[in-house]
């Protein structure tokens, strides 16, 4: 029975292959006229290799009934076609079948399984390990180089901990690193040593992505790259490299000595000549002496370098610390040479040991003076930068806490190459340099715990800048940390203006820890902007702001309010109070005598 | 006539420059880069330019050498003076001049000719 109707395939054919009905599905499918397909063997529209096992079909539909499976086919235009059937024997030998096209989906399945095995030779060829794991770092899958790099195969690791592979030592980083992993988005990489099997280490560097599902961690792809051998080209470079300066320093030193030695020379073979004078002896000493002393300077200037002394850190005042030095910074600088300094700053103090702050300045004079061998002028200056002020030559943390020292000169210039090797031992560009001065400067800051940066235009000058931390008189505000047990207050909203920003953050982060809600204002324009917004209970308003200062603010914020409570801080001698809503505080304050005052103007309101 | 110069600077700019300026009067010049070379003077030179600052026998030692060993040539000797914490405010034998770094042409020059000719005056 044959229905039109279906969308599938169907024909009936006899024992011998001879087909008997066909239907126009079947038929358009194989490109044939369904007449044309009566009474033609089945078997021609098989391919050859197909029709092959013909008997076994044949047997098999015999034997059982019946027949399922694929077969191929090929239609008028020779187009090949996989068609999937299941026939059955009916009582007069005639077997009906039923079949559907699925060439597309076979197509679909092989492309797929051939860019799986693609991925899969990709993944398995590469020399990198490629790792799978879950979020607790059970390795689920693992790629042949497993075996080169840790000595098991792929089989024996799975279901293993990936720390597993980690050396003890590196395996509390490993551990943290894969929780952090799991925690972001991004790929992080970390470098860690491997264990192998034969008990080698292996150095690589991991980088791992986490595979999300949503909201799920579905694992981690972990690539692992083996870099012992660059790690082990790395430590060779390096003693190669400090081999090199050591016998740049000891080709230096044997110059620089042999120069001091030929200096004495002449002058002994004069004094040891028959009949030499008393003159001769005296003026020959002199010079030796004087050779000696040269000497000794070099020395001073290694030793100095290569065994540094613990910089002995006091609070010196600069502008004292100037005065003292100045003479010897002249002392350096010829006719043609102005030096334009500023140190007048009577505040200034700075956490340095004197000695070496001195040398390293004169350091850097003496390379102001070499560079300007036509004359020019030499600044210096030192200065205490703003809170968040930034500079195009480098980054400074904290500047507000530092003092700035600067030495400008207006001679040739650094080129852009030699900016980056300026601070390296035996670096120099100058004939009879020998290369320590900025070394030593760049050591002795950096054992202070400061900075130094360089700036340069060629033709134009060369600038230093140090940056040490202020020392002595601390920042001015020093706020006692004493925690009051007063009785609980009322209020809860501070306005806190000050232009000073380490009084806003120290004293606003202390009440914040009292539980006040603290705003902060830089300026009598800020606060009386934000006053009606924020409506706090008590203003602590500094008396010295620039523009419109601290009373002149009072005035206009009690405008609005005229009970307005307010404490004045202020750096000298308070005034009265003259009324209940008005409190003066000398700075520096305790937070106790401020939380006091509070309770106080809150007990008359 | 030419006459004949010994210049003795550890800057090779320097002593070309100086030697150019003075074949340009009529003088052959003998150049040094440092003291240690120029002990022994052998040449009847009719003046001698000699820089301070050199890395082996600075200006001043040689100076004082030659105060022991030859002392007729430090009048005919000039030194060139440049910036120098060592020999500021210390005094130098006594010499035909001094002439501060950096300087004119027409002033080194004219100082050499005078140097020259007194010599000649002193010693014809």
């Amino acid at each position: 029975m044959i229905i039109d109707g279906s969308s599938d395939l169907i024909c009936t054919h006899d024992l011998e292959g001879r087909i008997l009905s066909v239907n126009a599905v079947a038929a358009r499918a194989l490109g044939v006229p369904r007449d044309a397909l009566l009474h033609r063997n089945i078997r021609e529209v098989l391919l050859p290799s197909i029709a092959k096992g013909w008997d076994d079909y044949i047997a098999r539909i015999r034997n059982t009934g019946s027949a399922s499976g694929s077969m191929v086919v090929r239609d008028a235009k020779g187009r090949v076609q996989t068609w999937e059937y299941h026939n059955t024997l009916g009582n007069d030998d005639v077997v009906s079948g039923i079949a559907r096209d699925v060439t597309d989906r076979e197509a679909a399945i092989r492309a797929m399984r051939e860019s799986e095995e693609r991925y899969r030779s990709i993944i398995e060829n590469v020399s990198d390990l490629i790792t799978i794991i879950d979020a607790d770092a059970t390795i689920r899958y693992s790629s042949p180089s497993i075996t080169t790099l840790a000595g098991y195969t792929p089989a024996e690791m799975n279901g293993c901990s990936f720390f597993d592979l980690v050396d003890r030592e590196d395996a509390g980083r490993a551990v943290e690193f894969i929780d952090r992993q799991i925690a972001t988005r991004e790929a992080s990489t970390i470098e860690l040593r491997f264990r192998h099997r034969n008990g080698s280490l292996r150095y690589v560097e991991v980088i791992a992505k986490t595979l999300r599902r949503g909201n799920r961690v579905a694992g981690i792809i972990a690539t692992t790259r083996d870099i012992t051998d660059r790690r082990l080209l790395e430590a060779q470079l390096e003693r190669a490299d400090r081999l090199a300066s050591l016998g740049r320093l000891a080709a230096t030193v044997a110059h620089e000595f042999n120069n001091v030695l030929m200096g004495m020379q002449p002058f002994t073979e004069l004094m040891q000549r028959d009949g030499a004078s008393r003159k001769t002896a005296a003026k020959g000493a002199w010079h030796i002496g004087n050779s000696i002393a040269r000497g000794k300077r070099i020395v001073q200037d290694i030793l100095r370098y290569t065994q540094p002394a613990e910089p002995m850190l006091r609070s010196v005042n600069v502008a004292a610390w100037w005065n003292e030095i100045e003479p010897e910074i002249d002392a350096l600088t010829s006719n043609e040479i102005a030096v334009v300094t500023n140190f007048a700053d009577e505040e200034l103090s700075v956490l340095t040991d004197a000695a070496q702050l001195t040398q390293v300045i004169m350091n850097l004079v003496t390379n102001a003076r070499d560079a300007m061998p036509k004359g020019g002028t030499v600044t210096l200056h030192a200065r205490r930068p703003r809170a968040g002020e930034t500079f195009a030559f480098g980054v400074v943390e904290h500047p507000q806490a530092c003092v700035q020292f600067s030495v400008s000169d207006t001679g040739c210039g650094i080129p852009a190459d030699g900016l980056q090797q300026i601070f390296e031992p035996l670096f120099t560009s100058k004939p009879a340099g020998n290369g320590l001065g900025l070394a030593v400067a760049h050591q002795v800051v950096t054992r202070h715990g400061g900075s130094i940066f360089v700036e340069s235009t060629v033709g134009q000058g060369t600038t230093f800048h140090i940056f040490l931390r202020s020392g002595g008189q601390a920042p001015p505000p020093v706020v006692t940390i004493e925690k009051t047990l007063s009785a609980p207050l009322r209020t809860r909203k501070i306005l806190l203006v000050d232009d000073e920003p380490t009084i806003i953050e120290g004293v606003g982060t202390l009440l914040r820890e009292e539980d006040f809600e603290v705003s902060t204002a830089a300026s009598g324009e800020e606060a009386i902007g934000m006053f009606d917004a924020f409506e706090p209970d008590i203003v602590v308003l500094d008396v010295g702001l620039p523009g419109i200062d601290g009373p002149e603010t009072c005035r206009r914020l009690r405008a609005t309010r005229p009970s307005l409570p307010v404490i004045f801080s202020s750096g000298h001698e308070g005034g009265d109070s003259t009324d209940d809503y008005t409190r003066y505080l000398q700075k520096p304050f305790a937070m106790n005598v401020l939380i006091d005052t509070i309770a106080e103007l809150e007990a008359h309101s | 006539m030419r006459r004949l110069a010994l210049v003795i600077d550890d800057d090779p700019e320097i002593r070309e420059l100086i030697a150019v300026l003075l074949d340009e009067i009529g003088f052959d010049a003998d150049l040094l880069a440092d003291g240690i070379a120029a002990l022994e003077v052998t040449k009847p030179y009719d003046v001698i330019l000699v820089d301070l600052n050199m890395p082996v026998f600075d200006g001043e030692r040689l100076l004082e050498y030659w105060s022991l060993t030859q002392n007729d040539l430090l009048q005919r000797v000039i030194v060139l003076t440049g910036y120098s914490r060592f020999t500021r405010g210390r005094d130098l034998p006594p010499i035909f001049a001094t002439i501060p770094k950096p300087f004119e042409h027409r002033d080194l020059l004219k100082l050499v000719a005078r140097c020259a000719n007194n010599e000649k005056e002193v010693n014809p």
